[in-house]
């Protein structure tokens, strides 16, 4: 049987309006596995719903409207690598249904691997933005020349994990540190042309999926926004019908709707072009910092209040200026040489 | 959506490219860096649009009834983004193809449309827009120029400013005021020759015969030469903004000028990594203003009732222009202001008017407040 988004559309949607807004990592991930959003990218003969990047890129904004932290971009860029290779297919099942714990970083990574003498290879580096449930879990990496495709089990020794208390509350981060660390041939999933393919196309998911949270948190909080701003009054009427602020909501949502333009224009491709993927980043995140900053500006003192959810937003916003290939050694390559038109 | 082209879109794109090479003079640079309202590039205009017309690329998006190839909006578009990607050498005459032929096929009489239409087919007709007044330029409903009906004809007094193309136009698409209500204006296609205009010339950062103001003074006008209705002009203009709004593909000549700088500055060794990031900024500014515009088009062609998105379009289109100047002045502002590379200064000109040209891009604004926000609707 052949799936569509609209098949999940609106069941997903209604799953994730009935959701609190920020929830606990626990009941969120929980409603991730029950609900089979991991298998909306799989291919149907792994049991999966075909949906493609689309697919994830949906779930994954969905989330973000609610600042959902549960790792679900981590894990299903991990499924994009372990899908391809054929010795992964019993990890997979077990991923999908939440039964182990895969995932691939959301930041920038810095891995070197060198064969060892006894066979083997030894690995050393950091790897930031690692979303860890605490149990055995394995980490999707790859070495800086992009050569080498590695599945690593955290649990051995030459590891160290540090939680990492991040700015933003909405998400749980960890750093993991691999120092002389000896691993397995068989953690070595792909070599060569074939590893950088593949790493290639995760690293894009990962930006184009924190390009979507961007989308998706800076709509939830946009409408916040407007709603109150009909609500409030000052000066004897709602302070939406000054034009300053008129305009700057307009200003802010034509940004966003260029962002939007943008990436759904692109589609599938944002998983085969890095400059895509690049550029969706930047444009979605630049248009969701605008929208919290301006947000909080709007709201007036009551933003300020811990209670009050917009800092949440802006938090969020700035952590993701700085998650996927968001530095600026990778920016620079949006810009094609060759003409567009 | 799905933007990618079929292979007609592929090919009418090369067909293009391939008539513009072989028709513009090769001093056409330096004629598009004058205004596209100057009188050379008006000029050149009417040998250009005849040749282009027997291409078949002038209007293939109109119906076949009016000359037209009854192509889709999106084939327009194709060619608009490749002529302004060079500088528009179909000068004042896009107003023609964008705009106002399509609201004379929507209002005018059948008399009006093979009269007018016929002409703009021929490609040597030059229209102006009446709109913009001293006393009501972006709030155009406070327009003060009165027509009144004086027998069988109206007597029209008033003035126009900031008015593109009127010291070379043949016909204007006036509006006046008809009635008392705000919005009792009455829209009239008038030939520029007759007595009761006179047209100065206000000298603008865009070029020659970028803007004037028009005086009106007991201007005979023929009930015949009514455009819509008498009294129910303000649809007939609705209509023909929502034409005007996305009619120029401008960050095709903005992509192209980053494209020209960028290759420029590697050339001088200087396109170091601060460069590259800025470059890159201003190329996914263009690249998200030029998808949300063919959302616009998008809705264009499948009839759909405007949404806003034609607004919000062209505030990104200013946002994109905008970047890629101040690019060009961050990085190259040598080729800004040199004559060896017209076109960069040709871009930064009209980069300059992004904001202002066809409604201060202030109104799209409110309308993207009202119409997408819902921000003040009471």
């Amino acid at each position: 049987m052949s799936y569509q988004l609209d098949d999940i559309r609106e069941s997903s949607e209604r799953v994730v309006e009935s959701m609190a807004l920020a929830p606990s990592l626990d009941q969120a991930w929980q409603t991730v596995i029950e609900m089979g959003w991991l298998l909306a990218s799989l291919p149907e003969e792994k049991g999966g719903l075909d949906l493609g990047l689309e697919g994830t890129l949906f779930i994954q904004r969905l989330l973000a409207s609610k600042l959902v932290g549960a790792p679900y971009l981590a894990v299903s860029a991990a499924l994009v690598a372990l899908r391809q290779v054929q010795v992964c297919d019993d990890l997979v099942d077990c991923v999908v249904a939440g039964q182990q714990w895969a995932v691939a970083p959301l930041a920038d990574t810095n891995l070197s691997v060198k064969e060892h003498a006894a066979g083997g290879f030894v690995i050393d580096g950091d790897i930031n933005g690692v979303c860890l449930s605490g149990g055995d879990e394995q980490l999707l990496c790859w070495s800086n020349d992009l050569q080498h495709l590695l599945l690593v089990s955290l649990n051995k020794r030459g590891v160290s994990i540090a939680s990492q208390p991040y700015w933003d509350e909405t998400r749980q981060f960890s750093s993991v540190y691999f120092r002389q660390c000896v691993i397995d041939k068989a953690e070595v999933l792909l070599k060569g042309e074939q590893a950088q393919s593949i790493i290639d196309q995760v690293r894009c998911v990962v930006d184009a999926g924190i390009a979507v949270d961007s989308l998706g948190a800076a709509k939830t909080l946009m409408e916040d926004t407007l709603a109150y701003l009909g609500d409030r009054k000052q000066f004897g009427r709602p302070i939406a019908l000054f034009q300053a602020l008129k305009h700057r909501c307009a200003d802010l949502w034509a940004n966003f709707s260029a962002a939007e333009a943008f990436i759904t224009s692109q589609g599938e491709q944002l998983m085969r072009d890095s400059s895509a993927a690049q550029a969706a980043l930047f444009l979605s995140n630049s248009a969701f910092v605008d929208i919290a900053e301006e947000s909080l500006q709007m709201h007036g003192g009551i933003a300020m209040a811990v209670e009050h959810p917009c800092h949440l937003f802006l938090k969020r916003a700035q952590l993701n200026q700085h998650l996927g290939r968001s530095g600026v050694d990778y920016q620079r390559d949006i810009f094609p040489l060759d003409k567009s038109l | 959506m799905d933007f990618g082209w079929t292979e007609k879109q592929e090919a009418l794109r090369t067909n293009v490219k391939s008539f513009l090479k072989d028709v513009l003079p090769s001093n056409w640079e330096e004629i598009a860096s004058l205004s596209p309202g100057s009188r050379a590039v008006t000029d050149f205009s009417r040998e250009f649009c005849p040749k282009l017309d027997a291409a078949g690329l002038l209007m293939p998006h109109w119906p076949v009834e009016y000359g037209g190839n009854g192509d889709s909006p999106w084939d327009h578009f194709i060619i608009g983004e490749h002529l302004w990607e060079i500088g528009e050498p179909r000068g004042p005459q896009y107003y023609n193809v964008n705009w106002i032929g399509p609201t004379i096929m929507k209002y005018g009489t059948d008399e009006q449309k093979q009269y007018h239409l016929a002409r703009m087919k021929k490609g040597d007709v030059i229209w102006c827009q009446g709109f913009s007044e001293p006393s009501g330029g972006s709030d155009l409903a406070a327009m003060r120029t009165k027509a009144e009906l004086q027998g069988d004809k109206f007597i029209v007094n008033g003035s126009k400013i900031w008015t593109s193309y009127a010291g070379l136009a043949e016909y204007c698409f006036l509006v006046a005021k008809t009635g008392p209500g705000r919005r009792q204006v009455t829209v009239f296609m008038v030939p520029m020759d007759r007595p009761g205009f006179t047209v100065n010339r206000i000298n603008s950062v865009v070029g020659d015969g970028d803007l004037h103001e028009v005086f009106i003074d007991d201007l005979e006008i023929k009930t015949s030469e009514v455009l819509g209705e008498v009294d129910k002009g303000w649809d007939v203009i609705k209509y023909s903004l929502n034409y005007e709004r996305v009619g120029i593909p401008r960050y095709a000549l903005a992509l192209e000028t980053l494209h020209n700088t960028v290759a420029e500055l590697q050339e001088r060794n200087q396109f170091g990594d601060a460069a590259k990031l800025a470059a890159a900024e201003a190329f996914a500014t263009c690249e998200a203003a030029r998808m949300l515009a063919y959302e616009a088009v998008d809705e264009r062609s499948k009839g759909a009732p405007t949404s806003g998105v034609a607004s919000m379009a062209r505030n990104s289109i200013v946002r994109a222009e905008k970047r890629v100047a101040e690019f060009v002045l961050d990085w190259a502002p040598d080729l800004f202001a040199s004559s060896e590379s017209p076109m960069i200064a040709t871009h930064h000109k009209r980069a300059i008017a992004a904001g202002l040209a066809a409604g201060a891009a202030e109104i799209q604004l409110n309308l993207i407040a009202r119409d997408v926000l819902g921000l003040g609707v009471k």
